[in-house]
């Protein structure tokens, strides 16, 4: 699995594979200059992961994000389509959506992007700030 | 950070479905008149009600955005309504002006000054036996109207003492040396003009005592700025000019305005002042030259005034202002002059 850090900054969230636990958790702020340039390789690394998944694996999403811009919606309702392709052939995928309790719309984002996924297991889960 | 996104930008986002309406264009032009095939109308089909799907979402999540933005924008100027009341209005408008976008800095200057001192005479006797809601009344009143001048002629209000003000020109805007000393003697003339609007009030509510002030005013060179850490700031000035202002504000008889040379040097064509005798005040060891601040000369022509200034000789009267006892003294002092003027 490929490797994929990428330090925060004000504008873009910080990205975190953990290839021994197959993991990958996006956090912070998300409103790139350019989202399509800033998600390809995450995208791509996501895809490798889902695709080098072994049968008893379980590849996990953490999301914990604090601001995101419309680009960004676009870009995880793609990651989170994709992902219910791969879970629908099964692949096991968990998608944890974390948010503060003082941040009470980023729930209802959850919500929103959880809407109409099936295979993939979405939690919503509030997080001590 | 970018706020608006490139066409191709745009684009790029939705490449998944501009492929689906590509694919379409061509199974259109490829099918002439013939029927197109169902399995491939039902793979567009899908692309599309995927398409309106995140479209949907999109425009869910946007909207919401939107709400949470306006909510927050509607919290931060409920913030900066309430924050306003308890810093200067000049320090207020250079933190949140357009310019000052990167955090208002701990930054000092040094620069050339008008201070102005005030306080009233004998405020705790006036006060000492009235109810804690009606000194508040008094104090706020007293406060508004002084707050609401300074605010008129562009002082920044530095602090209130109980009922003494320190209000300064010059920071954080400027309109010149001169401009700047002008404005702060005419705010003094005209918060010294509105003390009578104060009697008025503080009379329906039983304090019938005369409310008398003492000012004055100094220019000179300052170092004004934010003091203290990132936790708590406070725009202020500090300098000799400063205690200077403050020790002869004391020196000050009832509702007279006194001012140093150097701001007589400034505002002596525009507003008329008599001098006065030296003072000595603690801290400085040279005596103080000073003056005392009347009027605006284009005030003094009215009716009731009788004006005249040339070099060795200037006159202002103003018959409604002096007292009976003063006018006998006035007579004995022109008929001097009179006989002086006989003789020569």
């Amino acid at each position: 699995m490929a490797e994929c850090n990428i330090e925060g900054t004000k504008d873009t969230p910080k990205v975190y594979l953990s290839s021994e636990k197959k993991e990958i958790t996006i956090s912070g702020y998300s409103y790139p200059e350019n989202s399509v340039e800033f998600y390809k390789p995450i995208l791509e690394t996501i895809d490798n992961a889902v695709a080098s998944l072994k049968d008893d694996e379980t590849f996990s999403l953490n999301f914990e994000l604090l601001y995101f811009n419309s680009s960004t919606s676009k870009i995880l309702i793609d990651i989170f389509d994709k992902l219910e392709e791969s879970a629908t052939t099964g692949k096991k995928i968990v998608v944890n959506w974390k948010y503060s309790g003082e941040n009470e719309s980023m729930a209802e984002y959850g919500n929103d992007f959880k809407e109409g996924l099936e295979a993939v297991s979405f939690n919503i889960i509030e997080v001590e700030k | 950070m970018s706020t608006s996104k490139s066409k191709g930008e745009i684009h790029d986002l939705f490449q998944s479905e501009h492929s689906v309406i590509s694919h379409a264009r061509e199974l259109l032009a490829s099918s002439g008149k013939s029927k197109i095939d169902a399995k491939e109308f039902e793979i567009i089909l899908k692309g599309f009600s995927s398409a309106l799907n995140k479209l949907e979402k999109i425009i869910r999540i946007h909207d919401r955005q939107q709400h949470e933005i306006s909510r927050l924008s509607d919290k931060l100027s409920y913030i900066s309504k309430q924050t306003s009341r308890y810093i200067p209005q000049q320090v207020y408008e250079a933190i949140f002006s357009k310019e000052n976008q990167n955090e208002f800095a701990l930054t000092v200057e040094r620069k050339k000054m008008a201070v102005f001192f005030s306080d009233i005479v004998n405020f705790s006797e006036i006060t000492q036996d009235i109810e804690p809601e009606l000194l508040a009344l008094t104090m706020n009143t007293y406060l508004n109207e002084m707050f609401n001048i300074a605010k008129e002629y562009g002082g920044t209000i530095d602090k209130t003492i109980g009922d003494a003000l320190l209000i300064f020109f010059g920071a954080p805007k400027t309109l010149g040396e001169k401009e700047d000393v002008l404005a702060c003697v005419n705010m003094a003339i005209a918060m010294r003009k509105s003390i009578h609007k104060l009697e008025i009030v503080l009379q329906q509510h039983g304090i019938t005592k005369p409310i008398k002030v003492r000012m004055a005013i100094h220019a000179g060179f300052c170092t004004v700025g934010n003091f203290g850490n990132q936790d708590r700031m406070d725009y202020t000035i500090i300098g000799n000019p400063v205690n200077l202002a403050s020790r002869l504000q004391n020196e000050a008889e009832n509702n007279q305005i006194l001012i140093t040379q150097e701001v007589f040097t400034l505002i002596q064509d525009d507003i008329y002042c008599e001098k006065k005798n030296a003072v000595f005040v603690k801290g400085f060891h040279y005596p103080i030259l000073c003056y005392e601040v009347f009027d605006l000369y284009k005030n003094m022509k009215k009716p009731n005034d009788i004006s005249a200034f040339s070099e060795g000789f200037s006159v202002y009267f103003n018959n409604k202002l002096v007292s009976k006892d003063k006018k006998k003294e006035i007579l004995v002092t022109l008929n001097k002059i009179i006989d002086t003027l006989k003789d020569t």
